[in-house]
């Protein structure tokens, strides 16, 4: 369990960033002004800061430059709704560990959330497994029940992914990004990955009684056991 | 003078021709006048010359010298007079060593007031004097000799004729100069009223335009004059202005359109889901409708915002991009899309490297967007072909497919920002219609062209147009 804090002004936004956080067996706490988290973080240690770059009063950016003055190393993930390459620069170039642009899917930020915690943690399985679907990383192969599933490069990538986060929401930004390197936002990258992620369900589950790859309306994908 | 400079842009664009007029034909009259006056002056001069001349020869002629060495008038009249009445001119004889030896003067000795001076050169010489006042006369002298006495012979005419003559001619151009520049600044004035008629028509015209009546035009009475050329010009800004116009319009009208739909899916399905008492699944089902929503507007924003930020000209980093590279892993990208269709995307035989200088990410953006409307608009099992071809430092890259193609008028349209061929599939077939603006937004920035080509039968080539990377 790990204790987070998040800083952003919008009510609704915080609430629901705390609600999904806390869901994934976070502690959370709440600051809607710079200040306040000024204040908060240089009374306690947190695992983990969520910073909302726009904010009144102290901004975003100017707390995060504040905290690494003082050579405070918590973890940063930065939320904005600037996206502009260059505002991508200057907020790493800030400190930031990591940097999300708004609108976002909550999916999407605990996942990078969970990547912020992880640097001291175990090296993720050369061989996970979701049910009787087993995946070799290191041959590149896939077995459902045994047999072995034919997959292209790309397949074997987002099913890679969604094995990562099993039992979790996948998003199509997350799988842009971790497959193609690139983001989704205005082009047609989308429709690509529904056709792969199409392929792929067809090559999991077509044929078997219990279906591991499902489909979240309008969040992204997911892959778990029943 | 910088009041006057003041003063004169202050006037009318009449008034100052008027003047221009005036002050021109002003300077030419009084020109012509000056030479005129010179002219008539000389003409008139040479005359009295040439009877002084004459009277000279009979001066000279009749004049002796007495016993005494006195010169004499010796001619004896009809009627017993001195027989000057043949003669008209007065004359004076001068001895060398400047002495008045005869005066012959139609007055009294005692009665001339201011006598000449003596003669100073010895040659032949003619000048103007006014004797008395009101009395010019024209005055010739010359050296003679008179039965071997050497004297200077002094022939004077009364000038007051050629005097009075010039005087009537400087009094004519006196009164005719003013009266002409005063007709010539009327005339000017007039004219250029005349002339500047249209000009206020057209700009009582002009200013009854306004946003909302950019359709209307100004009168073009005749295109050949510069009046005409210029509501011409006129003409052609406001059809450009009113096309930008429109296009704004539309654009407005369609971003509302397109943000206002899936806002009102939004409320519409959460409202219907707050009010019935469904079950979780139920209402998982409208949650998930309205991500669904919100995913497009998400999408539809961030298009709107790339093509914002690329039409400010935002600062984009250029590097070299190997175009071969590009538009082989687009197709390995979108493959798997036409695949689902069964259509064939094809690459055709590709330069090992086509090197252009631009933004790659951009670059893949226009391409991936070409291409992939390319697949969304092709029927299933048909053909997508990529060409390219180099020429002249320049990358010509065809994108042709077998769909539907684009009628011929509505080609230049397409690349507008949310234009669709048919507005009733554009939810089916998806897409937030500003891929190919976004296309042509990335492509303009790199100094190139997009285009359809004219050519294709069936389906539509969409070609694009890249400068290369200059040879190291």
């Amino acid at each position: 369990m790990a204790s987070i804090l998040i800083v952003e002004d919008d009510p609704k936004t915080a609430a629901a960033i705390a609600e999904g956080l806390r869901r994934d067996g976070h502690e959370t706490h709440l600051a809607t002004t710079g200040s306040d988290g000024d204040t908060l973080l240089s009374q306690s240690r947190f695992d983990a800061l969520v910073l909302d770059w726009m904010l009144p009063g102290l901004s975003g950016i100017d707390l995060l430059s504040r905290l690494r003055e003082v050579a405070n190393r918590t973890p940063v993930l930065i939320l904005t709704a600037r996206d502009g390459v260059e505002d991508r620069v200057l907020g790493l170039d800030r400190g930031a560990d990591d940097y999300l642009v708004k609108p976002f899917a909550l999916a999407e930020l605990s996942a990078r959330v969970r990547a912020l915690l992880r640097r001291a943690e175990t090296q993720e399985p050369t061989q996970p497994q979701v049910a009787d679907l087993t995946l070799d990383v290191q041959r590149r192969i896939a077995h459902r029940a045994g047999a072995e599933i034919l997959l292209t490069p790309r397949e074997f990538d987002v099913l890679h992914c969604l094995m990562r986060h099993q039992g979790r929401v996948v998003t199509r930004a997350m799988l842009a990004d971790a497959v193609w390197r690139d983001v989704p936002r205005a082009t047609p990258l989308d429709n690509v990955i529904d056709v792969h992620l199409a392929h792929l369900r067809r090559k999991i589950d077509d044929g078997q009684s219990v279906k591991l790859l499902r489909t979240i309306r309008g969040v992204g994908f997911s892959l778990c056991a029943p | 003078m910088r009041s006057l400079k003041h003063w004169w842009r202050h006037r009318s664009f009449k008034a100052r021709l008027a003047i221009w007029y005036a002050a021109t034909l002003c300077i030419v009259l009084a020109a012509f006048a000056a030479i005129a006056y010179e002219t008539v002056e000389h003409r008139l001069a040479a005359e009295l010359d040439r009877q002084l001349r004459i009277d000279f020869d009979i001066v000279e002629a009749q004049l002796a010298v007495d016993d005494k060495g006195a010169i004499k008038w010796p001619v004896r009249g009809a009627h017993g007079d001195d027989g000057y009445a043949r003669l008209f001119a007065w004359f004076e004889v001068w001895s060398e060593e400047g002495q008045l030896r005869m005066r012959h003067w139609p007055i009294p000795e005692d009665a001339i007031h201011s006598p000449l001076r003596r003669p100073t050169a010895h040659a032949l010489k003619f000048y103007d004097q006014e004797i008395e006042s009101n009395l010019p006369a024209r005055i010739m002298e010359r050296p003679a000799r008179i039965q071997g006495q050497g004297v200077i012979v002094r022939v004077i005419r009364d000038a007051s004729d050629m005097r009075q003559t010039l005087a009537q001619i400087l009094e004519v151009f006196a009164i005719a100069l003013p009266l002409a520049a005063a007709i010539a600044a009327f005339g000017g004035y007039w004219l250029a009223r005349r002339a500047l008629v249209p000009v206020a028509r057209m700009s009582a015209e002009a200013r009854k335009i306004t946003s909302e009546s950019l359709g209307a035009r100004l009168p073009v009475a005749n295109r050949h004059d510069e009046i005409g050329q210029l509501a011409t010009v006129f003409n052609e800004t406001l059809a450009r202005l009113n096309a930008s116009f429109t296009e704004l319009k539309r654009f407005s009208a369609d971003a509302s359109h397109e943000l206002r739909t899936p806002l009102t899916a939004l409320r519409a399905v959460g409202e219907s889901a707050l009010q019935e008492d469904g079950d979780a699944r139920q209402l998982k089902e409208a949650i998930s409708s309205m991500l669904e929503e919100a995913n497009r507007l998400t999408e539809l924003t961030d298009a709107l915002l790339m093509l914002a930020r690329l039409e400010a000209g935002a600062s984009v980093q250029f590097e070299a991009v190997d175009l071969s590279t590009l538009i082989t892993s687009v197709r390995d990208t979108l493959a798997v899309v036409a695949d689902s269709k069964r259509q064939q995307l094809t690459v055709h035989a590709l330069p090992e490297r086509i090197s252009t200088t631009g933004n790659a990410a951009l670059l893949r953006h226009a391409f991936l967007n070409i291409m992939h409307n390319a697949i969304r608009h092709s029927p299933a099992e048909s053909r997508i072909d990529v060409r390219t071809e180099i020429q002249s430092a320049r990358a010509f890259i065809d994108i042709s497919d077998e769909g539907p193609g684009i009628a011929r008028e509505l080609r230049g349209r397409v690349f507008d920002r949310f234009f669709r061929v048919d507005a009733a599939r554009s939810r089916e077939t998806g897409g937030h219609g500003l891929g190919l603006a976004i296309a042509r937004s990335i492509v303009e920035r790199h100094q190139g062209t997009i285009r359809i080509l004219e050519k294709s039968a069936h389906g539509a080539t969409f070609r694009i147009e890249l400068p290369l990377a200059p040879a190291p």
